[in-house]
């Protein structure tokens, strides 16, 4: 599973980890692990993850073969 | 209110390398100490006594604001405490065996060696979790939710 959270984080407005991880109830530790694709997170904190930047979960976390496949096809 | 604005760790992993580092810190001072005070060197073990106060390290105030125990921490401790549950049910069979072993079976167990046995033990597992907790805190794959 990969993600793109460094980059919405970014996207909207420069936001710290420590602001993300504020608003969706985790530790700063939990957003690192999470941006270093150390770490799978439950179904609530992906669906947080997603509500905090306005989007969908899929366009937040993705399925390695399926990044690939939509890559190779792009 | 006078607080660390950040925390390179969790609080989990605080507390784990407070408890191996008041462990280590008794071991050494036995190994230090035993060539000058011998026996009473042991005395060094005491520190192991601070080991309740790792609690500390969950006082909401101390630290940023946020959680102080989030859904990683739930999974590190979860797995760190599957292999020291083995360990320790391990030890404490071999606990059981031992006397048998070392005394004969008509043999008899000093009755300071029960309580002494069931520190030790009680000290392992603090350890194994400790480490455990460390090094899944810091290892390189992910963690399964």
């Amino acid at each position: 599973l990969t993600n793109e959270i460094r980059r919405l984080r970014f996207e909207n407005g420069e936001m710290t980890q420590e602001s993300l991880a504020q608003s969706v109830g985790v530790t700063r530790q939990t957003i690192i692990a999470l941006e270093a694709n150390r770490y799978v997170p439950s179904l609530l904190l992906a669906l947080r993850i997603a509500e905090a930047f306005d989007c969908r979960v899929e366009e937040v976390f993705k399925m390695r073969a399926l990044q690939r496949k939509e890559k190779l096809e792009g | 209110m006078l607080y660390i604005q950040e925390l390179t760790m969790t609080r989990t992993e605080c507390h784990a390398w407070f408890n191996v580092a008041i462990y280590m810190t008794g071991l050494i001072g036995l190994a230090v100490g035993w060539p000058m005070f011998h026996w009473a060197a042991f005395w060094s073990l005491a520190v192991w006594g601070l080991m309740p106060f790792g609690l500390l390290f969950y006082i909401p105030w101390w630290g940023p604001p946020g959680p102080l125990f989030d859904e990683r921490d739930r999974e590190i401790v979860r797995r760190a405490l599957q292999i020291t549950t083995h360990v320790f049910w391990w030890a404490a069979a071999g606990g059981c065996w031992l006397p048998f072993l070392i005394y004969g079976i008509q043999g008899h167990v000093p009755a300071c060696a029960v309580s002494f046995y069931s520190l030790g033990v009680g000290l392992l597992w603090i350890l194994l979790f400790s480490m455990r907790i460390i090094v899944l805190s810091r290892r390189d794959r992910p963690v399964a939710a």
